[in-house]
């Protein structure tokens, strides 16, 4: 791996993606493309949104980064990597042996991600010792790991089962469960959703500090914009399956390119008291309909600076400075409209 | 405590109707006793002996004591009294319950756990279509045909009789293979449920080996569902036992349950139905038990 070098220079890349797709199978008739051709470069430390809708295939996108789709869901990529070892047409084994060591993740319900028939400590150790021989060193690393989440009296709390908990309790513990074998990545699928708003500012609070500490990365997948800007450092913008705009997240929400983003951004609820009275702005139309064959950008029917081009050719990804922005009207130059 | 006290109302109530059972059946005790040639003076003295001329509260308070001092009358058939007979027969039973229960759960389980794991493939099928067929053959008619092949035709078991373990082969495949049958589809279709939940997705993002999810975690969340339907339906199976013991010759308390039936032995019936149900009682307590240590929700 390619770390460190003089001053800022570039951290390792721990997760490389290039042409990923996923696709829903139907006997008797065409593919349902539902990740059609996603890129994504993750480096050490850094902490990635991926912002969509409901429908925009952002949840499955972190799944099949983890080669954790079954049928009838098929996925492909042109190039995956996880912590420099390449991914491209690896069996299960090889699979399995990345899962939980290089690459682990976060679900959104704490409840069902842990099994409720076995203890915390039973299933922190159980994680802990595919590493981990020796029981007892186990079980020490596994209270090591609930102290690391914030979690009080952590020996006692090993034999506490998950019903016994309350929501934050039981979403920490599944973070201690995916830290267990020391991931440099970390796919958090909305984590934060299922929990109420004091205890997710904690959690993201929580997931930023082990980042910052240990140097994870963190690919979170959120349809919360308001949670960006203290957490995430980049930002991709999912639309119909594809990504609208990537970039630094500071950037994208100052001076959004991408028609779908600056919509996205219109519509969150206002903060000036003067647009306190206004009805709240929504995004115009429908998310697009999956099951129809569908060419040129996805968010075409919906947009306000629509151009010919726009059904009929896939806009390519354009890179500006750290921004990348998949559109014909940006590029054109006619993107900046109202 | 509330459950014992659930169980003494079952057991009383189970009493009483064994108790009002004895005088809707048209059998006179004491010219079972007598014998077809006794006297109408013997009958009499008979019926006075055994306390049947009382008024029937006398003779149901006088019944309710005596089961409560596990004196459960006399069986003149076998001229013994009965709870010698019945507790001596149950350890027969017991056995061959509990043999036929750990098939089941052992053959069922692994079925419908490999079923799920393969789930549309051809194991699935044929596990659900043989579960159909089990499930649909006369227990007597399995019990017979396994006598006839491996008894009869090809000699490696005993026809019946109570040698062990060889005599407890046959009988305990009888009485438990159709449990096995409801058993691969209750463990298929928990067991389908659970591989696809959020649980085993997350035990697979960890990178734990496919058969320990299976093994540990997949067949532990289906135990529950087997514990519960497991004591709903075990007085059915201590009903199929009667059948079973009968065809097999195994010296059980369904078999003496027959008997007793055959020789108008009363007293012996209604203690065989008796500690049947009391069989049956504690063991649904011991699987209430069971069900708690496997599922700590339920606690």
């Amino acid at each position: 791996m390619t770390g460190g070098g003089q001053g800022s220079a570039p951290r390792a890349r721990v997760l490389v993606v290039t042409g990923l797709r996923t696709a829903l199978a139907r006997p008797g008739a065409a593919p349902v493309p539902l990740v059609d051709g996603i890129d994504l470069t993750v480096r050490a430390g850094e902490r990635w949104a991926i912002v969509g809708e409901s429908g925009s295939g952002k949840s499955i996108a972190a799944r099949s980064v983890m080669g954790l789709v079954d049928p009838p869901l098929r996925w492909s990529a042109e190039r995956i990597e996880i912590g420099g070892t390449n991914l491209s047409g690896a069996g299960r084994a090889e699979w399995r042996a990345i899962r939980g060591h290089r690459i682990a993740m976060i679900q959104q319900d704490p409840l069902t991600a842990l099994s409720p028939v076995f203890t915390v400590g039973n299933q922190l150790i159980e994680t802990i010792r595919r590493n981990e021989a020796a029981p007892r060193a186990a079980r020490r690393r596994a209270a090591d790991l609930l102290r690391a989440v914030g979690i009080p009296d952590p020996e006692r709390r090993l034999d506490s089962y998950p019903h016994e908990m309350s929501g934050g309790m039981r979403q920490r513990v599944a973070i201690a469960l995916a830290l267990a074998c020391a991931p440099q990545v970390l796919i958090a699928d909305e984590p934060t959703t299922a929990l109420d708003v004091t205890v997710q500012a904690q959690i993201l609070k929580l997931m930023a500090g082990l980042s910052d500490e240990l140097g994870t990365a963190i690919v979170m997948v959120t349809h919360d914009i308001g949670i960006l800007p203290g957490f995430a450092h980049q930002v991709a913008v999912m639309y119909g399956g594809q990504l609208m705009e990537v970039g630094p997240v500071a950037e994208v929400l100052a001076a959004p390119e991408h028609p779908y983003t600056r919509a996205l951004l219109a519509a969150r609820p206002g903060r000036a008291p003067a647009a306190a009275r206004r009805r709240l702005p929504v995004v115009p139309g429908t998310p697009p309909d999956l099951l129809s064959a569908r060419a040129g950008c996805p968010f075409a029917p919906r947009c306000a600076a629509v151009l010919p081009p726009c059904t009929e050719v896939r806009p390519a990804m354009v890179e500006a400075g750290l921004r990348r922005v998949a559109c014909h009207a940006v590029r054109a130059g006619t993107g900046a409209l109202p | 405590m509330r459950r014992i006290g659930f169980m003494g109302v079952t057991l009383w109530f189970v009493v009483t109707l064994t108790f009002a059972l004895t005088f809707a059946v048209p059998t006179d005790p004491a010219r079972a006793i007598g014998g077809p040639k006794a006297s109408p003076e013997q009958l009499d003295s008979i019926r006075v002996s055994l306390g049947l001329d009382d008024p029937l509260p006398v003779q149901y308070v006088r019944y309710l004591s005596g089961v409560l001092h596990l004196d459960l009358g006399y069986a003149h058939s076998q001229r013994a009294p009965v709870a010698e007979i019945v507790f001596g027969r149950l350890p027969y039973t017991a056995l061959l319950a509990f043999s036929a229960v750990l098939f089941q759960l052992v053959v069922g389980g692994a079925l419908g756990l490999w079923a799920a794991v393969r789930a549309g493939g051809w194991f699935d099928r044929a596990v659900f279509v043989g579960a159909l067929v089990v499930v649909a053959l006369p227990q007597f008619w399995v019990g017979l045909l396994l006598l006839y092949l491996f008894g009869f035709e090809l000699g490696w078991l005993p026809l019946g009789g109570s040698a062990l373990p060889a005599g407890l082969v046959l009988p305990a495949l009888t009485l438990g293979l159709a449990g096995a049958a409801w058993t691969s589809r209750i463990v298929r279709a928990t067991a389908s449920e659970a591989l696809e939940s959020n649980t085993v997705l997350g035990l697979r993002s960890r990178g734990i080996a496919p058969s320990r999810i299976v093994l540990k975690h997949v067949a532990r969340l289906a135990a529950g569902p087997v514990l519960s339907v497991l004591a709903l339906d075990f007085g059915l199976l201590l009903g199929g036992a009667v059948l079973v013991e009968t065809v097999f010759g195994w010296p059980g308390i369904g078999r003496t349950a027959f008997q007793a039936l055959q020789q108008n032995d009363v007293p012996l019936l209604m203690g065989t139905v008796i500690v049947g149900s009391i069989f049956v009682l504690v063991i649904n307590a011991l699987l209430d038990v069971a069900r708690s240590v496997l599922d700590p929700r339920t606690r």
